[in-house]
């Protein structure tokens, strides 16, 4: 049994994994899930999930991920909380590419992705042998009775990962799920702006609903890859999608996991 | 410039150049045989039907029949099989701005997409497809059909922002208010995903849209802006997959884009 799933986004199909991991596919209701590869972080099983699939390139877009078996087989696995990374695209002009910010809130703009498990989640035959908590290990954040959609203990701890890491992330940003794989339109940006958004992805909605139906914790922290459309900036574009990406962003989630591990020992 | 094909909503189609077209109340849809550029040449005449991995389309001269059951990803599959290298498209559209009056022709640069339903993307499955669509619509088709719109008539305007809807209903007081406060000028279905679709397979597409008239005569105007449209285009529409064709992702032939 696994305590954490990480699912990472953007060029999380660059990495090199150590050959020695496990890999694992979790057949599901929804079809198989994975790989994912399993890890110990201070001897503590993790399992990573590549959401885009691919080796060494991007092997699926995000309208056609198949959410519903990657969060079944985190539970499935044992998971109590999904460590997410997601690339954006800024709204806002403190937000500029390169760099990061954890999701507090988010405005789900997906138009065609089932966003639950339905009467599967409900039902206790089916459910217990999906979402049955296990004790958690001593000085965890404890249990189903998280807080809110993004667990506030989560993004306090994705925060000074990042900053162990060297990177200041905000704190709290307001991300719009949009349906893709084509880009928005200038309109489309402006709306979503006005509404609140700072960040636009394609890919957190529904992950995180699913994540929290089966009692999972969540948290995510984005990259930002690029402006969105229409937001001015000076200088030439940038569109940061490269292989350090994923480097990056998996440190971080190590490093979370090693500081608890040095926190509760 | 390659072939220029049109898209039709089915009530324009039927009455294109037929007397009394643009009148309604004078005009009995399917009757008459249809006068325009291509009357007395027998293509407007020529019923082809063509079959597509989508399903069927039909194509009258140089218009290709938009009905309520056609799927859009077979109308811009056939336009790019036929070897077409723009689409002009035309639709009905309700009024979002208050200042907007009916037979007003409206050429939009931006969408904001709310469909649902439609199938928005050749490339299911795939790896790629993440298409930058700023603008929407092709800049210089869009300046051609404002042009010719303004030939027509001086209730011609551009830089208006298109609501795409499903279209199986009609949009609620409060939810035109909505797409008001959006910056919507227009609202209406046909265009949306069209416009998407024909970007993916890397064609010129835009579209002039008619405020509150089902059975407009526009055909006239579509053949104008082909007319006018550059010989030699600047935009980039058709290097809309050239990122995708750099990686390696896909080849040159699209027909193995979307198989």
């Amino acid at each position: 049994m696994v305590d954490t799933v990480i699912i990472g986004g953007t060029a999380a199909y660059h990495l090199q994994f150590d050959p020695g991991w496990t890999e694992r596919t979790v057949d599901t209701p929804y079809g198989p899930a994975g790989p994912f590869r399993i890890f110990a972080v201070a001897g503590r099983p993790v399992a990573f999930l590549s959401r885009h699939g691919g080796e060494g390139r991007l092997g699926v877009t995000p309208p056609f991920i198949n959410y519903r078996a990657n969060v079944w087989a985190a539970r499935a696995l044992g998971a109590r909380r999904v460590l997410s990374w997601n690339s954006a695209g800024s709204m806002v002009r403190a937000l500029p590419p390169g760099s990061l910010a954890v999701v507090s809130d988010l405005i789900d703009w997906t138009r065609r992705r089932p966003d639950s498990f339905g009467a599967a989640a409900r039902d206790p035959a089916v459910r217990d042998t999906v979402v049955r908590h296990p004790a958690p290990p001593a000085g965890h954040a404890t249990g189903p009775a998280y807080a809110g959609l993004f667990d506030p203990d989560l993004r306090a701890r994705l925060v000074r990962a990042a900053a162990a890491c060297g990177h200041r992330a905000a704190p709290g940003a307001v991300y719009a799920a949009t349906e893709g794989a084509r880009l928005e339109t200038r309109a489309e940006i402006a709306l979503l702006a006005q509404a609140g958004a700072e960040l636009v992805g394609m890919t957190l909605a529904p992950e995180v609903f699913l994540a929290r139906e089966l009692g999972m914790a969540y948290g995510s922290i984005c990259w930002v890859s690029n402006y969105a459309t229409g937001v001015p900036f000076d200088g030439p574009e940038q569109r940061l999608f490269g292989p350090e990406v994923g480097q990056l962003m998996f440190r971080i989630m190590l490093r979370l996991l090693e500081e608890e591990a040095n926190a509760y020992g | 410039m390659g072939e220029v094909l049109f898209i039709l909503p089915e009530a324009m189609a039927a009455g294109a150049g037929s007397p009394g077209a643009g009148h309604p109340v004078l005009r009995h849809p399917g009757t008459g045989a249809p006068e325009t550029a291509y009357s007395g040449t027998g293509a407007f005449d020529r019923l082809i039907l063509h079959e597509t991995p989508y399903g069927k389309v039909e194509q009258r001269g140089p218009v290709l029949m938009r009905t309520a059951g056609t799927d859009p990803r077979a109308l811009i599959y056939t336009a790019k099989a036929a070897g077409a290298s723009a689409v002009l498209a035309a639709a009905r559209v309700e009024p979002v701005s208050p200042l907007l009056e009916p037979g007003d022709l409206v050429v939009p640069v931006d969408v904001i997409d709310l469909t649902r339903l439609l199938p928005p993307t050749f490339f299911v499955g795939k790896g790629y497809g993440f298409i930058r669509l700023d603008p929407p619509f092709c800049p210089e088709l869009s300046a051609a059909l404002y042009a010719a719109g303004r030939e027509k008539t001086p209730r011609a305007f551009r830089g208006a922002t298109y609501v795409g809807v499903d279209g199986s209903r009609e949009a609620t007081p409060a939810e035109r208010r909505m797409y008001r406060t959006w910056g919507a000028d227009v609202l209406g279905s046909g265009l949306v995903p069209e416009a998407f679709l024909a970007r993916e397979l890397e064609l010129c597409y835009a579209a002039l849209t008619v405020v509150g008239e089902a059975q407009a005569d526009v055909l006239p105007v579509l053949e104008r802006a082909a007319q006018l449209a550059p010989g030699r285009r600047g935009c980039s529409c058709d290097q809309a997959m050239a990122g995708a064709r750099a990686q390696g992702l896909i080849g040159e032939d699209w027909r193995e884009w979307v198989d």
